[in-house]
């Protein structure tokens, strides 16, 4: 594969990528600050021994300690 | 790892238009998103340029390893791994109470096992980990476009699957921090490191009766031109990535991480052709229903990605080095698809890549991350013997 057609084929991934996020952005909602901010710095925040969200029961999204949400499946 | 000094004039074009990407992007970011995501987005670009001018990978040099006894790149990804320690331990364990930040914990289990161990097969077989398959795909590398690809649609199926997987056995998240107290299990950690990074070291005398150096200085002279165009020696790799996470998790509030984001573009992309990934455990609550439901750019680690593709391709640019001319065989084709698909379904496994389980988690002091590190270098071990079988590679003992 030449230099020239490489470069064709990522720059054409990497602009249908911008269309594929712009189109995403302006369809989707933005989050409220206080929560997105909440979630994302508490998002694996997890005391030691304590139920995991999911560790049982697949749910990703379950309150822990200090009443936020926490969870490794953000990582 | 390369060493030699990059001699290719830059790309001034791919310069000129990427420059003028990060500068709108982050823009557009810090106009429409709340809070500090245009940061996370230059972060992002600085882990790119560091990543591509230094050339860290895991991939290769874990194989090089395996292959030769060669010891350099895993020294330095251990050197990393005691900088990040070290940067990383303190603020987690609140000497500094004014940053809030949190520890990349997660369950020891079975989950983590052979996700981890699925990862370092794909490792082998798709060119890349998490972050060498974007910074090389920043390169324009168009087999590591494949297996991004793949690397979405494993981490997309990871997702759906995940909550069986927690349902096996498992012991639940273990910080040493919080076990030891913060320069207890610091100490702990570094005489650990230490003792793995003198074992590589004592194996690659023995093999070759030599160590081959992690380089760290250059002629005076060169210092402008290499910190510009590249090529950095692997000490400045590896102070910059550690540097550049301890950035993130002072302003993403986490360590930095990658392959959440794949799952969730793959379940965007899901969503958008008629799916309904809002169904499934993984996506229908909590921070992953949040996020799939807001735009991508909300996502910090999803900005952070897009930053690091950015900041390799204004790298490779600047080092003439940006899509490179290569040969697509069919092997590589069938590697980078099969490859792609293991390390994305054992990165949601396994609670993140080399990045956000083995150097966030082992940094965060969680026990997950150790774990990690053992069952993707044995999945590494099968994955280079695969290479073999596969004929990609000549057999063990035979220079390539």
């Amino acid at each position: 594969m030449k230099r020239k057609q490489t470069r064709i084929i990522v720059g054409t991934a990497i602009s249908a990528a911008a269309i594929a996020v712009a189109i995403d952005h302006t369809r989707q909602r933005l989050p409220e600050p206080g929560k997105q901010l909440a979630s994302q710095e508490a998002v694996i925040i997890i005391d030691e021994g304590e139920e995991l969200p999911g560790e049982n029961n697949g749910d990703c999204g379950k309150s822990v300690s200090h009443g936020r949400r926490a969870s490794p499946c953000s990582l | 790892m390369q060493s030699a000094t990059s001699s290719r004039p830059a790309d001034q074009h791919a310069v000129l238009t990427v420059s003028l990407a990060v500068l709108g992007i982050s823009l557009f970011v810090q106009q429409s998103i709340t809070g500090l995501q245009y940061l996370a987005f230059l972060i992002g670009v600085g882990l790119g340029i560091t990543l591509m001018h230094a050339a860290f990978g895991f991939s290769g040099s874990w194989r090089s390893f395996i292959r030769e006894r060669d010891g350099k790149g895993i020294r330095a990804q251990l050197l990393l791994l005691g900088i990040t320690s070290l940067l990383f331990f303190p603020v987690l364990g609140q000497v500094f109470p004014s940053i809030q930040s949190g520890a990349a914990l997660a369950p020891v289990g079975t989950s983590v096992v052979v996700g981890a161990f699925l990862f370092g097969i794909g490792m082998q077989l798709g060119g890349g980990c998490g972050s060498g398959t974007l910074y090389t795909m920043g390169q324009g590398q168009v087999d590591m476009l494949i297996t991004l690809t793949f690397f979405i649609i494993g981490a997309t199926l990871g997702t759906a699957h995940l909550h069986w997987w927690l349902s096996l056995p498992g012991y639940g998240s273990v910080s040493v921090i919080k076990h030891f107290g913060w320069w207890q299990a610091l100490l702990l950690q570094l005489i650990m490191l230490a003792s793995l990074y003198g074992l590589v070291r004592l194996l690659e005398i023995r093999r070759h009766g030599r160590i081959n150096p992690v380089e760290w200085q250059i002629p005076k002279p060169e210092i402008t031109q290499r910190l510009i165009h590249g090529q950095w020696p692997l000490w400045w790799g590896v102070l910059g990535l550690a540097v550049l996470n301890l950035a993130t998790l002072i302003v993403a509030g986490y360590p930095w991480s990658i392959t959440y984001a794949f799952g969730l573009w793959g379940a965007k992309l899901w969503a958008a052709v008629g799916g309904d990934p809002g169904s499934w455990v993984y996506w229908s609550s909590g921070y992953p229903e949040q996020s799939l439901n807001s735009s991508v750019l909300a996502d910090t680690t999803s900005v952070m990605d897009f930053g690091i593709i950015l900041g390799a391709l204004l790298a490779a640019a600047l080092a003439g080095k940006f899509a490179p001319a290569m040969k697509l065989t069919r092997t590589r084709v069938l590697t980078a698809v099969t490859g792609g698909l293991l390390l994305g379904y054992g990165a949601r496994l396994g609670f993140g890549c080399n990045i956000g389980a083995l150097v966030g988690g082992i940094a965060s002091g969680s026990l997950h991350g150790w774990l990690w590190m053992v069952a993707g270098f044995c999945g590494g071990i099968a994955g280079v013997q695969l290479r073999i079988w596969l004929r990609i590679d000549k057999p063990m003992g035979i220079q390539q």
